[in-house]
């Protein structure tokens, strides 16, 4: 099962090897898509994770939060306010996991928040403002 | 009526007993996969088009009338976004691109959309005084409940097809055409394909000064041909151009008109601009009508250009079938292709349009002058220290 996640790290846990700590005692499949993460200040991390069953991820997650890494599905930080969109579809031709898709029957925008990677690049290709994304910024 | 022409007025007069046959251009489309032209040209009487999409030149009359004492409003802002006073005393234009000069992503677009909306503006204006406008500034909130006349008036709408647009480069652009990501990743368009309003009439047979139009939800009319109106662009065996050609200069009173089909938007570094509902009716009044309402969008071509480059160049021609599919091949590689105008909205202002012609809300008349049949367009020169054009 993959899943996307944003790793909310503390200033406290910023020298931590998390990623390393998740290959090797959880024996996950770790892809880092997007990073901000300096020592010595707050960062944010998405990953994909990949873990061969539900229970592993679970306690890989439970860790997480033990170590003070709060852990957050990509759905939850991408934010798309659809009484302003007018299914135009401008956000569809750079969305390459394909999140944002135009229904081709009646052509309106469908969202799958389980593919989105929080690129952030249809927050400003929207001409209607959307959409907005919290990367911990 | 003979076998192969109808004239405008047995229409309306199947119109008003309600006989009449009206179908969208999609349906139309559909149609014509079944029948002729000819036998297309018996079934059905009227078109409805339509289109959804970004027309950056529009912009809007304003008269708001005179204070007491009374001021020759020379210079003025609407919420802070400077609007055009060298007309009369209270006349003024805003114009949808017009910026707000510490807020690059609010404009002319913004404050029109506000106003159709029925929301309060803060109007300042101000003028030298004279001795017959004594004032020298004033300043109020306005609304369309307190002011004269708001009468939209674009200079340039509906464009009969677009090119679509891509990006060689190796960096991001940001265009009014959208995002266009490096080494040609996406392609964007902006038509409404078969639905689109002069891309139903090429010719321009039934659509003229004086045309009745849908415009942002009002009944509009067609002032002049639009600017940059060219004819003589490249077509195809189906008498569509392959690019840009004729457009349409639209007038209507924007008091009348609705958020729903009037919104601004903002292009990320270009700037502000306003997506419009238009949309005309289309009389069938012969075969070769009949013949063009009924274009498919595999049968509506348009070249893809490259925005990176110094004139757009075109890198190849594609049709809307393929543009709508979501993927098309460039330069050896699948490119992700989007729409700018939304063709949901586009589909629904036809069908709103069929059912006001249906209802005799929307009149069908012919236009009171051609457009010119023989136009192109001229380039900017600049010129040189002796003033010859470079």
């Amino acid at each position: 099962m993959k899943r996307n996640y944003v790793l909310s790290y503390k200033a406290e846990n910023t020298n931590e090897p998390v990623i390393w700590r998740l290959i090797k005692d959880f024996d996950l499949q770790v892809n880092i898509l997007r990073a901000k993460v300096s020592p010595g200040q707050e960062g944010s991390l998405l990953v994909e994770i990949d873990a061969s069953e539900a229970a592993t991820m679970d306690k890989a997650l439970c860790w997480l939060e033990q170590q003070g890494i709060k852990c957050m599905g990509v759905a939850k930080r991408i934010f798309w306010e659809e009484k302003l969109c007018v299914d135009c579809g401008a956000c569809t031709g750079v969305c390459f996991p394909a999140a944002l898709a135009m229904d081709k029957t009646d052509w309106k925008l469908a969202m799958d928040l389980d593919r989105c990677t929080a690129c952030g690049l249809c927050v400003k290709a929207c001409p209607f403002g959307c959409f907005r994304l919290d990367f911990g910024d | 009526m003979s076998d192969k022409t109808k004239s405008w007025e047995e229409i309306n007069a199947k119109l008003a007993a309600g006989e009449a046959v009206v179908v969208t251009a999609e349906e139309a489309a559909l149609m014509s996969e079944e029948c002729t032209p000819k036998e297309l040209a018996k079934k059905v009487d009227v078109v409805t088009t339509g289109t959804f999409g970004a027309m950056c030149s529009s912009g809007m009359f304003i008269n708001f009338g005179h204070p007491e004492p009374p001021i020759r409003m020379e210079k003025l802002s609407l919420d802070g976004v400077p609007a055009y006073g060298g007309i009369a005393a209270v006349d003024a234009y805003i114009g949808a691109t017009e910026v707000h000069p510490d807020m690059s992503n609010f404009g002319g677009a913004h404050i029109i959309e506000n106003l159709v909306s029925g929301k309060e503006v803060f109007l300042k204006a101000s003028g030298k005084g004279t001795d017959c406008y004594p004032r020298k500034g004033f300043e109020a909130k306005i609304s369309k409940e307190t002011i004269n006349e708001m009468i939209l008036a674009n200079p340039r709408n509906a464009y009969q097809n677009y090119p679509a647009a891509c990006n060689s480069s190796n960096k991001t652009l940001y265009t009014y055409m959208g995002t266009l990501l490096p080494g040609c990743l996406n392609v964007n368009y902006s038509t409404s394909g078969c639905l689109s309003p002069l891309l139903n009439d090429p010719e321009m047979r039934t659509i003229g000064v004086g045309s009745p139009v849908f415009l942002a939800g009002a009944l509009a009319s067609v002032a002049w041909n639009g600017t940059q109106f060219n004819t003589k662009k490249p077509k195809n065996k189906h008498g569509i151009p392959l690019s840009n050609a004729a457009t349409l200069m639209l007038v209507g009173n924007a008091k009348e008109m609705s958020r729903e089909w009037l919104r601004a938007a903002y292009f990320e570094h270009y700037g502000v601009s306003l997506y419009l509902g238009v949309g005309l009716a289309i009389p069938v009044l012969d075969e070769d009508m009949a013949y063009r309402v009924s274009i498919k969008n595999e049968d509506i071509e348009t070249t893809v250009c490259d925005y990176s480059q110094e004139g757009h160049p075109g890198l190849l021609t594609s049709n809307y079938a393929i543009l709508r599919s979501g993927e098309i091949e460039l330069r050896n590689r699948r490119a992700r292709t989007a729409p700018l105008s939304s063709l949901k909205k586009a589909r629904e202002l036809a069908v709103e349009l069929k059912r006001l012609v249906l209802s005799n809300s929307f009149p069908l008349s012919p236009p009171t002058m051609a457009f010119s049949s023989n136009t192109d367009i001229k380039a900017l020169l600049s010129m040189d220290q002796k003033g010859r054009p470079s």
